[in-house]
């Protein structure tokens, strides 16, 4: 018997004539790991929906031809909750997966609505706390966790159910370096322990030792299977024609600590790009920035020139986002910011700066992109014309912005910053949960945007990015005495 | 050899007495009551002292010292500028202390609730009383809701900033229609995914409606339930009374 079967999986929706799955059978032993990949769009997060149940039941504008059974019974007949019994399910977004404010609770969330008794529900709450090593994170507002701090509360709360499949969507989307090795370990745990562990993904090279099998899809059809080291000798002309992200970073990992070694708030450079013509020039002299009366950094001279294109790291915590506040206006700070040779006050900060979010969602407010890139601007028609013509999106001018796709949001968030004349473009996290032509792209467009009357900050994580796009790095760390 | 401790789980806020969510609940609404419609100097001292405890007791430290010097001091001031026959002087002043005043002990108590209960006291409560599951579970979702709320306004307000847009109180008064939409839009169309995942993956950890569920939290009232409880009651009823 299979712990998990697919047999013949077909979703359809209504909206479009070619099925988002076709004809997919999948068989997963008691206690192997079995990777999803393929690029976005390819149907890896549909299957995760299929074998928890959510396709059709919650998703119900899709449906579904074929069966699931795990351990030989049949979903068909179970609520999703009764599927919960079995697997338990981990999502991408760590933010959108609690439903307590603090840790303890969130942890017995599940076994609660399991019904089990009270004693026996804090008897597994402490199996899980030990066994995952979450004890400096119980008693926690959740809140305050970092994102993979989250992403392990919510491996616990699933693993204090005692589901035999695991099933996680993607759960390195949003997680830093550090996150993503505390989270692997979790894993090989729970696999010696004998569960059966399903996941999609886009970024591989972190599951060499624990992934069995990868199954490589392709607009909804399995195109085949893979073992890590089969994948890993590929050359990146083949993975990239595949769609699928490096599987060698630990080179790109190994050169980013040389470059950065012991190098604190201070700028690395990584490509010799020429720059004659120097238009632009922000100075940070003597700044320093504290919270709560404990400082975050104190930064003797730092200096960017137009042209730049400038990568943010630091694990979390490390200030990063109060340094790109304190860049943007946000942050009261001593010392002085300079443009040139003018003084730039908060209020100058906020006018020469502009974030693109996370969330781009957050920042588009008008009913047509063409007044949306207008809003707050003194440009006029022509000039956002041109300007959404060289973003490849003249044609959408009179959609609503919401109906855009991710990629187009942030295009559209972009053009309103250079539409406004900004200096300075923020972007917090624009790659996470890209696939290699995704982030490929985004790299190729952001080069072109590059000019000597801006600066460019990417607060990333991802290490494809940096070497691929960045030309300085400004490493953040903790304020150490 | 040195054991190593276990963890211990707390599902309830930390706090000195244990109050029931169901006594903060008649407490939240008979303050609000009282300081609409009273007016009086009495009752003012009675639930201003009333939520300060609760301030206390939920240890909410930074809460308590700036609710009893905006609270009491202005009161006290008052007081003072009664005694010295300044107080036609400052007549704007105090009118505008007394409507601050009025929402002060609401403000206080909605915190408590919404911040210092956990979600696992409330469901306590309403398996107790018997209120249907589909309240419950909506109510434990929007309680849970309101920080991220809160979070993606202060982006929505940054993003404003940088399109030269600043909805502060002034902005609200001149154009309150278009601050409204500025701020709802962006908020309902990012909030609206959370939320579908959010259900996504309520269902995936077992929480349905109709189903039989634990609650770790057990629902017990206490003689400090019933003290507070009979005073908010005696104070409404002696100034409703007009005595």
């Amino acid at each position: 018997m299979h712990a998990l079967e697919l047999q013949d999986i077909t979703v359809s929706s209504a909206a479009s004539s070619t099925p988002i799955i076709d004809n997919f059978s999948l068989q997963v032993e008691a206690g192997e790991c079995v990777v999803l990949c393929g690029e976005s769009g390819c149907g890896k997060t549909t299957i995760t929906r299929v074998i928890n149940g959510l396709v059709p039941e919650f998703y119900d504008t899709l449906a579904l031809s074929g069966d699931v059974k795990h351990f030989g019974n049949s979903i068909k007949e179970q609520t999703i909750s009764d599927v919960a019994k079995n697997v338990g399910s981990v999502f991408q977004n760590p933010k959108s997966q609690f439903f307590n404010l603090d840790t303890s609770n969130e942890l017995i969330f599940g076994c609660e609505n399991l019904n089990l008794d009270r004693e026996e529900i804090l008897k597994r709450a402490e199996q899980t706390i030990a066994g995952l090593n979450l004890k400096n994170l119980v008693n926690r507002n959740i809140f305050e966790l970092s994102g993979g701090e989250k992403q392990r509360i919510a491996c616990g709360s699933i693993i204090s159910m005692r589901p035999k499949i695991l099933l996680l969507d993607e759960p390195t989307a949003n997680l830093d370096y550090e996150s993503i090795e505390i989270l692997k370990e979790m894993l090989l745990n729970l696999k010696s322990l004998g569960y059966t562990i399903v996941l999609s993904e886009h970024r591989l090279y972190w599951l060499e030792d624990l992934a069995d099998r990868f199954i490589y899809l392709q607009s909804g059809k399995q195109l085949g299977t893979y073992t890590f080291n089969e994948l890993y000798h590929k050359s990146e002309q083949e993975l990239s024609e595949m769609g699928l992200r490096s599987m060698n970073v630990a080179a790109l990992f190994e050169n980013l600590n040389w470059i950065t070694e012991r190098k604190r708030w201070e700028l690395c450079k990584l490509n010799d790009k020429k720059n004659t013509q120097k238009s632009l020039e922000i100075t940070l002299e003597d700044v320093s920035v504290a919270y709560q009366n404990t400082p975050v950094f104190q930064l003797p001279k730092l200096s960017f020139s137009g042209g730049s294109i400038i990568g943010i790291v630091g694990e979390n915590g490390a200030g990063k986002t109060t340094f790109i506040n304190t860049l943007l206006g946000f942050m009261k700070h001593q010392g002085t910011i300079r443009e040139n040779q003018t003084v730039l006050k908060k209020k100058a900060l906020n006018k020469g700066g502009f974030m693109v979010m996370q969330d781009v969602n957050q920042q588009l407010f008008s009913n047509t992109l063409m007044n949306e890139v207008l809003l707050g601007t003194d440009a006029s028609k022509e000039q956002a014309q041109e300007l959404l013509e060289k973003l490849g999106l003249a044609s959408l001018e009179e959609r609503h912005p919401a109906s855009l796709s991710g990629g187009e949001k942030q295009r559209v968030a972009v053009a309103s910053a250079l539409l406004s004349n900004k200096r300075m473009i923020v972007f917090d996290e624009p790659t996470s949960g890209l696939d290699r032509k995704s982030l490929e792209q985004f790299c190729a467009e952001i080069k072109e945007l590059s000019s000597p009357d801006n600066l460019i900050f990417i607060v990333t994580h991802d290490i494809e990015v940096i070497f691929q796009l960045v030309d300085f790095i400004l490493p953040c760390s903790k304020y150490k005495e | 050899m040195i054991r190593e401790r276990k963890p211990v789980l707390y599902f309830k806020k930390d706090s000195f007495i244990d109050i029931s969510p169901i006594t903060k609940i008649i407490i939240f609404i008979l303050s609000s009551i009282i300081m609409i419609r009273s007016g009086s100097l009495l009752g003012e001292w009675i639930v201003g002292s009333i939520a300060a405890l609760f301030l206390l007791n939920a240890k909410a430290w930074g809460w308590s010292y700036k609710f009893a010097l905006l609270f009491f001091g202005t009161l006290l001031l008052e007081e003072i500028a009664k005694l010295t026959g300044t107080e036609q002087t400052f007549s704007l002043f105090f009118v505008v202390c007394n409507v601050v005043r009025i929402f002060l002990p609401t403000i206080a108590m909605y915190y408590i609730l919404a911040e210092k209960t956990t979600a696992s006291e409330y469901l306590a409560v309403f398996k107790k009383l018997h209120i249907p599951d589909a309240f419950a579970v909506s109510f434990v979702v929007m309680l849970r809701f309101i920080p991220t709320l809160r979070e993606h306004l202060q982006n929505i307000r940054k993003a404003l900033v940088f399109r030269n847009i600043r909805i502060g109180p002034m902005y609200f008064m001149k154009h309150p229609i278009i601050s409204i939409e500025r701020l709802i839009v962006p908020m309902l169309i990012s909030s609206g995914k959370v939320m579908e995942e959010l259900s996504a993956a309520a269902m995936t950890r077992g929480l349905d409606v109709g189903r039989k569920r634990t609650t770790i939290v057990k629902f017990q009232l206490h003689p400090a339930d019933f003290l507070l409880i009979i005073v908010g009651i005696l104070t409404m009823v002696y100034l409703e009374g007009g005595f």
